[in-house]
């Protein structure tokens, strides 16, 4: 039996976390850590799927930032920054930017995205688009 | 370590740390000193650091690159250098030795009592007998040079304390005026000043000699103001037609002026402005005293030694009051900088609960539109938190104070974060003062620097859970890893009221086992904006608390242990009801604690 995906998410804010774990928890587990040192020790040791990364949850994320990539045994592992301003992600790797503030409806669509395409269409959207 | 700070131009108020070996300026973000200025060239000059100093070189801008006004190819930057490209105006500032180290391990202070210590004191002079070196004494007789100098030299002492004492710009020239008029024997006078924007002089100030009519125009031949601006001399006339530096203008044969004294304010970088005396000679003092002249060539010098002391010291107000406006203007921009941050994050929070609210609805899921009820009142609660933070911390406000009870204020504070303090799974109990009089203070202002106070208590314990076990990973993989941390080290927070009569203080002790503060952060604590619990914290709170207890004459103490817990020990007065009188301030019936 397959293990299930898992989706790590590190941010700070209680309410970022209970409404991806609310929403995304039905088809992917979904891990939560408030600062970027305990996301990295959690990319280690749980290969995530996908990495969703406040770039303002504290002075390290955007350091450490390279790391979260590369910190998944299995491979390469998508990220999706959720950043102050577009200009904060200037530089960064290749990753999905998420201005803040936003909306979750828009955020999850793009989460999914990512998901099925990792999962080589064979995933269906865990939720329809608005 | 040098810099350039930006005080004129769209990055006012920023400032350019010259930390490597070679800083481009420029308009594009690649330069590491990024200009907002379309008159600046993309890549407009580079900054290299040569041995201790630093060279500025122009990139061949459009607009060029000027130092101290002066356009430069290349050019060694000194301290106090005023760099300009495009309209933003930079000063340079860098230490004057930087290899001096800590002067502490250079300069020895040595005890009365030591032998190294061979000095004694021979004479001493009080530091307002320094300017009787300048008095005239009776040999100067026989020596009218030396008693010139000796009064020029007086004059100039003045003048140099006239500029010294003031960031007043108008005062500034009207005490040179004032001390010109005391030196010479002037009918009028003005100094004019150039206008930055326009280029043009602008009057500043202008002075009559008593006696002489005040609603009277001073007119100033044009011819004159050119000369010595663009020769930037100063000249003495008393007849036009005789002076061969200028043709005799009509301008000079209609006023009519006998004698006058024009002289160029040069400062520093630029032409500030300039000095203009003049007075007319009658026929009978012509007679009287033989003499057809007023001015003299020592006036002229003298007058020319004032004015670039004034110049020197009006460049040096503006310095200082466009660095203020600049300070002022990074300070507000930081300040709306962190609180839309904070909003920000609130505005998420509430978009969350929001969310979830909506989610659950259509799910007919009652738990989550629970949850997001939830968060939308949390984050109604800090954003109504955080409005009254800044209205109290901004304005100047006086506690209104009545009689109250200061066991009921913290134990209205304890009750309202009770729930708060159950779904942290931290203890929160209260232990009032068995014996306390009915107290003056203001309990709105107390209630919430308590609050703030109480509110940090619970977050510190709550981090000391979740940090205290980071390092096991696998606590934290699900929801439920924080609220096993806290069964691992249960919080406990204890706000407790204390009366000392002889001392005639209260005391409210909030006390906690969280994770502690270090020693070397303690002093930051009451720091505006300074906050250990990263987006949950605003760095109000307790500045707010602080500046509550310091308005009743009171002061916060703190005491804390890393890994052990703090103590906020919040202290003020005691006053009873009769001794204050309605619209009486706190201070004035309370000797404030040290």
């Amino acid at each position: 039996m397959l293990a299930r995906r898992s989706v790590l998410v590190v941010d700070p804010l209680d309410e970022t976390q209970e409404v991806l774990r609310a929403v995304l928890g039905r088809k992917v587990d979904v891990l939560a850590a408030r600062t970027s040192a305990e996301g990295l020790a959690l990319a280690r040791h749980h290969n995530p799927s996908l990495v969703v990364l406040d770039l303002e949850c504290d002075d390290s994320s955007a350091l450490l930032l390279g790391r979260f990539s590369g910190a998944c045994p299995s491979g390469p592992t998508p990220l999706v920054l959720l950043a102050g301003s577009r200009r904060q992600a200037t530089g960064l790797p290749d990753c999905e930017i998420v201005p803040k503030p936003y909306h979750y409806a828009p955020l999850i669509r793009k989460i999914e995205e990512l998901l099925g395409g990792l999962l080589g269409g064979t995933c269906q959207p865990l939720r329809k688009a608005a | 370590m040098p810099s350039l700070f930006v005080f004129r131009g769209n990055n006012q108020g920023m400032r350019f740390e010259l930390d490597g070996d070679m800083l481009t300026i420029g308009r594009e973000a690649a330069n590491g000193i990024q200009l907002h200025d379309t008159e600046v060239s993309r890549r407009h000059a580079e900054v290299r650091r040569t041995g201790g100093t630093f060279t500025l070189t122009d990139l061949a801008s459009s607009n060029g690159t000027f130092v101290n006004g002066q356009p430069i190819t290349v050019r060694e930057l000194a301290n106090g250098d005023q760099v300009q490209v495009g309209g933003t105006m930079m000063l340079y500032t860098c230490l004057a030795d930087e290899s001096t180290g800590d002067l502490a391990d250079k300069i020895d202070i040595i005890a009365r009592q030591q032998p190294g210590d061979q000095s004694r004191i021979v004479r001493s002079i009080a530091e307002s007998e320094g300017s009787h070196i300048l008095d005239p004494r009776a040999d100067d007789a026989g020596s009218p040079w030396l008693a010139r100098a000796r009064s020029n030299l007086q004059v100039m002492y003045r003048t140099a304390l006239a500029v010294s004492h003031t960031l007043d710009i108008d005062q500034l020239l009207n005490r040179i005026m004032q001390l010109i008029f005391e030196w010479v024997e002037a009918d009028r006078g003005c100094i004019m000043l150039v206008n930055p924007e326009t280029s043009q002089l602008d009057p500043a100030v202008r002075r009559n000699r008593k006696g002489v009519k005040s609603d009277e125009r001073i007119k100033i031949s044009k011819t004159i103001l050119d000369y010595v601006m663009e020769h930037n001399e100063g000249v003495l006339t008393s007849n036009a037609r005789e002076d061969d530096r200028w043709n005799p203008a009509v301008s000079i044969l209609q006023m009519g002026v006998c004698e006058a004294i024009c002289v160029p304010m040069r400062g520093r970088y630029n032409m500030v402005g300039l000095i203009y005396i003049d007075t007319s000679i009658s026929p009978q003092r012509i007679i009287q005293q033989q003499s057809t002249t007023k001015f003299s060539d020592e006036h002229l010098k003298l007058m020319i030694a004032i004015a670039h002391q004034a110049a020197l010291a009006v460049e040096d107000t503006r310095y200082y009051s466009a660095m203020v406006q600049a300070e002022r203007l990074a300070a507000v921009g930081q300040t709306i900088a962190t609180l839309s941050h904070h909003i920000k994050n609130i505005l998420q929070g509430i978009r969350g609960g929001s969310f979830l609210i909506k989610e659950g609805l259509s799910q007919h899921d009652e738990n989550m539109v629970r949850k997001g009820w939830e968060f939308v009142e949390k984050n109604q609660e800090r954003i109504s938190n955080l409005v009254m933070d800044m209205l109290t911390f901004s304005k100047e406000r006086e506690p209104e104070l009545v009689p109250a009870d200061m066991n009921e204020v913290a134990a209205d504070v304890v009750e309202l974060m009770a729930s708060r303090a159950k779904d942290k799974k931290v203890e929160l109990t209260f232990v009032p003062a068995e014996q306390i009089p009915t107290l003056v203070f203001d309990p709105e202002g107390l209630h919430r620097a308590i609050l703030n106070v109480v509110t940090n208590a619970l977050d510190a314990c709550d981090r000391a859970a979740v940090e205290a076990a980071a390092g096991d990973e696998t606590l934290l993989t699900d929801s439920d890893s924080d609220a096993e941390l806290r069964q691992a080290r249960p919080g406990r927070v204890e706000v407790r009221v204390e009366y000392d009569r002889e001392g005639r203080l209260a005391r409210i002790v909030v006390s906690d086992n969280g994770q502690g503060i270090p020693e070397d952060e303690i002093d930051q604590v009451f720091s505006l904006f300074v906050s250990k619990k990263g987006n949950r914290g605003t760095g109000l709170g307790l500045p707010v608390s602080q500046k509550i207890l310091t308005e009743h004459g009171g002061r916060i103490a703190v005491g804390s242990q890393v890994g052990e817990g703090s103590q906020f020990s919040l202290e003020l007065p005691a006053v009873f009801p009769e001794q204050a009188s309605p619209g009486t301030s706190v201070e004035g019936k309370s000797a404030k604690l040290a």
